[in-house]
């Protein structure tokens, strides 16, 4: 070890590994710790909700929506006449008020997930499950009371939502990254490929809506692996707005994109939402007897 | 990176298995650079422990200009330096009392590095901290001078410095203690 090239490769090749005890006892105390960090964040911001479907953040500043549009001209593919970009998409979602999104894994029929959002209304319902085994669950946030329906006994749970249970709740939000590829405009990478797709049958498969694909590279944290990624979109030509988005995959470029599910997006009036909410849940009056019940108003039933 | 920037926003989210994924990515990179850092493996684990439970608890404040990595790497510096202050009172009057032998010789767990490096990361415990940290920081860290230098917001040519007399005075210890 008497050169220094020797001693820089061996320091480079120290290595230590840590204990199992002692990863329980960090990770432990570094869940509790997020936990208690959400929340203060959430109590601070509101009740960040919304923020999974429509983030005011979205805006793309103008240096940045500068590079996505230069990168644009750069691709031959591309049609820069009238075309939506990505600030478009991201700036019409920050404006959605009421929002009802369906998922589907590929080769499915009927969506895993479906959720009804209404900002104006402050209520958000989920329906998992299919037929007589789907469960609704309704998270009423003004008036602080959870309600799930389950089909299958058509019973119906009432309790008051805590600041712990939306802690939790918005802690199951993250699948809703299913929507943008990106929390964030900003997150977006320069080098990033999108271009307006010219088939038009593509297209048509959403009436009224024109097809963009966006590509890129995803690295894993050591940068070793990479996957390369496609998130095709159906912008609707009046509002900017998603009708539908896909998701594709791939681990090599030469391979073809792997399809792996599909969102369709619709945007109810807040009529609609509490119609839908009323069908499933009943008018209150339904359940004067439910003593859990009592004193929620439940205005929008 | 476009990986990492999904996961710190699934972390925003509270997802503690993105928390997991970190930490199982980096926790023997950077208890190794504390280690290295230290001399204290013990110590290390304390500044692991204490850089992703602050990690967690304020990742709605956190802005990545950088890669994670570099982030939670000057995260285990700047803790390091904190400790290495603290104690610094101590080793001092240790060091007029002539019973200092190096910044810190607390209870290595050389065996987990190996007799060979056992010897390196004591050699290592006697430079300048200034110089171990640059030398860690590149090598251990994989994080480039230029890095360093805005990390530590001194000049490159002083982090470059620091890196070659570090290096040549490990190289003289190494050497004095072989002849022993």
């Amino acid at each position: 070890m008497s050169s220094a090239d020797n001693i820089e490769r061996a320091i480079a090749e120290l290595n230590l590994t840590t204990r199992a005890e002692t990863d329980k006892r960090i990770l432990d105390d570094a869940y509790a710790a997020l936990g208690k960090g959400v929340h203060k964040q959430q109590s601070m911001t509101g009740t960040g909700i919304w923020r999974m479907f429509v983030r005011s953040r979205f805006a793309v500043p103008a240096a940045i929506a500068a590079t996505i549009l230069l990168a644009f001209a750069l691709f031959v593919n591309i049609r820069t006449e009238k075309a939506v970009n990505i600030k478009g998409i991201y700036g019409a979602l920050s404006e959605v008020e009421n929002i009802h999104i369906s998922k589907f894994q590929m080769g499915r029929s009927s969506p895993d997930q479906q959720v009804w959002a209404s900002q104006t209304l402050g209520v958000k319902l989920l329906k998992t499950g299919t037929n007589n085994q789907a469960q609704f669950t309704l998270w009423d946030i003004p008036n602080k009371v959870k309600m799930i329906r389950y089909l299958s006994s058509n019973s119906v749970q009432t309790e008051p939502i805590t600041q712990q249970m939306l802690a939790e709740f918005e802690k199951s939000e993250a699948g809703s990254a299913d929507m943008v590829p990106f929390p964030d405009g900003n997150d977006i990478p320069g080098d990033a490929q999108w271009s307006r797709l010219d088939d038009r049958e593509v297209s048509a498969a959403v009436p009224g809506t024109k097809a963009y694909d966006l590509a890129w590279i995803a690295k894993s944290t050591d940068s070793k692996a990479v996957v390369h990624r496609k998130w095709r979109v159906f912008v609707e030509d009046r509002t900017n707005l998603p009708k539908r988005i896909e998701w594709y995959a791939k681990s090599r470029p030469e391979d073809e994109y792997g399809f792996e599910r599909f969102v369709i997006i619709a945007y109810p009036s807040k009529d609609e939402i509490q119609n839908i909410i009323r069908n499933i849940f009943g008018p209150r009056d339904d359940r004067p007897d439910d003593p859990e019940f009592i004193g929620t108003p439940g205005a929008y039933r | 990176m476009l990986e990492e920037k999904r996961l710190i926003w699934e972390l925003k989210q509270g997802s503690n298995d993105a928390l997991r994924r970190i930490y199982m990515e980096y926790k023997d990179n950077l208890l190794t650079i504390a280690a290295s850092m230290l001399h204290d493996t013990y110590a290390a684990e304390d500044v692991l422990h204490d850089v992703f439970v602050s990690f967690a608890g304020s990742i709605g404040n956190i802005q990545l200009r950088g890669s994670l990595k570099s982030y939670l790497t000057a995260s285990v510096i700047n803790r390091v330096r904190d400790m290495y202050r603290k104690k610094r009172h101590h080793l001092v009057e240790l060091e007029e009392a002539g019973q200092l032998a190096s910044d810190f010789d607390g209870p290595v767990r050389s065996a987990e590095f190996g007799e060979d490096a056992g010897r390196l990361t004591d050699a290592l415990a006697r430079l300048p901290f200034e110089q171990r940290e640059t030398i860690v920081l590149h090598l251990n860290g994989g994080i480039k001078f230029k890095e360093i230098a805005r990390m530590q917001r001194i000049p490159l040519s002083t982090v470059q410095g620091r890196y070659r007399y570090g290096l040549d005075k490990l190289r003289t210890i190494l050497k004095e203690r072989a002849k022993k």
